[in-house]
């Protein structure tokens, strides 16, 4: 049966969606800050990040009211827990966004000519924020189940790219301070791999019950 | 109409109401005998709102629902202060007729009591009390009531068997299809749900909704999540005193009084 108050869980759950959407717009437009050298794009960022701030503290005055007057139970639980987790994740991640422009726009354009993995980190770590996204929106609990794993992926390529940047600090000291902008960039991106991880993992856990954090599947997270 | 909104704590709206203060309740007390048993309670009850009357046994609530339709005047003994207003006019006005008073205000009891006689004649039981009889007006109410009730579909075919038969929470829609079937302003409610599974709660629950739209609810509840899900607003009795009174979002979320956030939260006594 369902009761007049169901229809709020649907919007929590639209507001989710939103949030998503636009927390992978944001990754996107400030990796794009960097790879085209854009800082026009910089305050659009600011902006979108204002935004998803607001979706969360939305998201969880939702999930805070519903718990407080509709006495949910199971799937509703889950749902509301992983809604309001989710939101801080996606929250988050858009720090992560900002935080990637404004050290794009601080670098020194032409500086330095390679980014060495970054663009394909992002592509990766942009790829694994959708497909948990989408493992949410279609309650897709292989989708989130397999997400963990290609998370390690992007770790290396971060590792990879740290180490490049710290010799190239050693032979170019005078752009130095270019090059540690880039290494906080690859681990910011690094990071919404991480969240994009996280949420994946609370996916699991609204479908099935089960919580797959910290366990042999999920360790090497981080 | 010109419906106001305004934003909520979470960002949602909600519509206000007409008359914000379409019972009010002013400076009132109550005694039965010597025994004051309402202490001075000031409250607005808004128009097409759902209002709930919550707090521990004793604490007067009850006495307060009966009050509004003139109910305790069939107790001896009794006494009252202050005044209650519906849209205006007092219901202690001498000149006011406590019948016609009852016409606008009905009433749905803790137990259902549907008559021992058919479905539909329970439900055109005032209109025939008041000599309405035509046959054609009757069928068009009780299909309006009945499905008011959230009820048409379970009976519709077996509307002349007796109203005995039906399960406790279809007696109970019943009865708020008898409610309503005289049209009233007011539908005060009183532990509706109370001898209900939970299915039919929901199903009572449902209803108290839908019916907002069209009256003016007061309901008393021993189920403080029923309270929550259903109500607009809530009003919170200890000892015969109103202690809190708020929108029910408002008063279960960050009640500001403490005796409130014990009573709501589960730590009273």
């Amino acid at each position: 049966m369902e009761r007049f108050f169901h229809s709020e869980l649907d919007n929590i759950r639209t507001d989710m969606i939103r949030m998503g959407s636009k927390s992978v717009d944001i990754v996107r437009l400030a990796i794009r800050t960097l790879i085209e050298n854009d800082t026009s794009l910089v305050g659009e960022v600011i902006k979108s990040d204002d935004e998803i701030d607001e979706l969360n503290k939305t998201i969880d005055a939702e999930v805070v009211r519903y718990f407080t007057l509709r006495a949910p139970v199971a799937k509703d639980v889950r749902l509301l827990t992983v809604a309001m987790k989710c939101s801080r994740e996606l929250e988050r991640i858009a720090d992560e966004a900002v935080s990637i422009a404004k050290r794009a726009r601080s670098m020194t354009p032409g500086s330095i000519k390679d980014y060495y993995n970054i663009p394909r980190t992002a592509e990766l770590a942009l790829l694994l924020l959708n497909d948990s996204l989408d493992a949410f929106t279609q309650e897709d609990i292989v989708k989130a189940h397999g997400i963990p794993q290609r998370d390690k992926d992007i770790d290396v390529l971060h590792r990879k790219t740290y180490n490049k940047l710290s010799d190239f600090i050693l032979e170019h000291k005078k752009l130095s301070s270019d090059a540690i902008h880039l290494m906080f960039i690859s681990k910011s991106i690094e990071r919404v791999g991480d969240h994009a991880t996280n949420i994946a993992e609370e996916v699991v856990y609204m479908l099935s019950g089960n919580d797959i954090r910290h366990t042999e599947e999920t360790k090497h997270n981080h | 109409m010109n419906k106001m909104t305004k934003n909520t704590t979470n960002g949602t709206k909600e519509v206000a109401s007409e008359k914000p203060d379409y019972i009010k309740v002013d400076n009132f007390s109550f005694y039965y005998g010597s025994a004051k048993v309402l202490h001075s309670l000031n409250l607005d009850i808004p128009y097409k709102k759902v209002t709930a009357f919550i707090g521990p046994s004793g604490c007067g609530k009850s006495t307060l629902l009966r009050n509004l339709n003139r109910m305790n005047d069939l107790v001896d003994g009794i006494k009252h202060e202050g005044d209650i207003r519906v849209d205006g006019e007092s219901i202690y006005d001498p000149f006011l007729e406590v019948i016609s008073l009852r016409k606008r205000i009905g009433m749905v009891f803790q137990k259902s009591n549907p008559f021992p006689k058919t479905i539909y004649e329970n439900v055109v039981y005032s209109l025939r009390i008041a000599g309405r009889n035509s046959k054609s007006e009757l069928d068009t109410v009780v299909e309006k009531s009945l499905r008011g009730a959230a009820l048409w579909d379970e009976v519709k075919d077996r509307l002349h068997e007796s109203a005995l038969g039906m399960s406790g929470g279809q007696m109970q829609r019943l009865c708020i299809a008898r409610a309503i079937a005289n049209k009233p302003e007011i539908l005060l409610m009183d532990e509706p749900c109370s001898a209900l599974d939970p299915i039919a709660t929901a199903k009572v629950e449902e209803l108290i909704h839908e019916l907002k739209t069209e009256f003016t609810i007061v309901i008393v509840t021993h189920n403080m999540q029923q309270a929550a899900r259903v109500s607009d607003r809530t009003a919170f009795f200890y000892l015969g005193k109103l202690i809190e009174y708020d929108k029910t979002e408002q008063l279960f979320m960050s009640p500001k009084v403490k005796q409130t956030e014990d009573y709501v939260s589960g730590r009273f006594g």
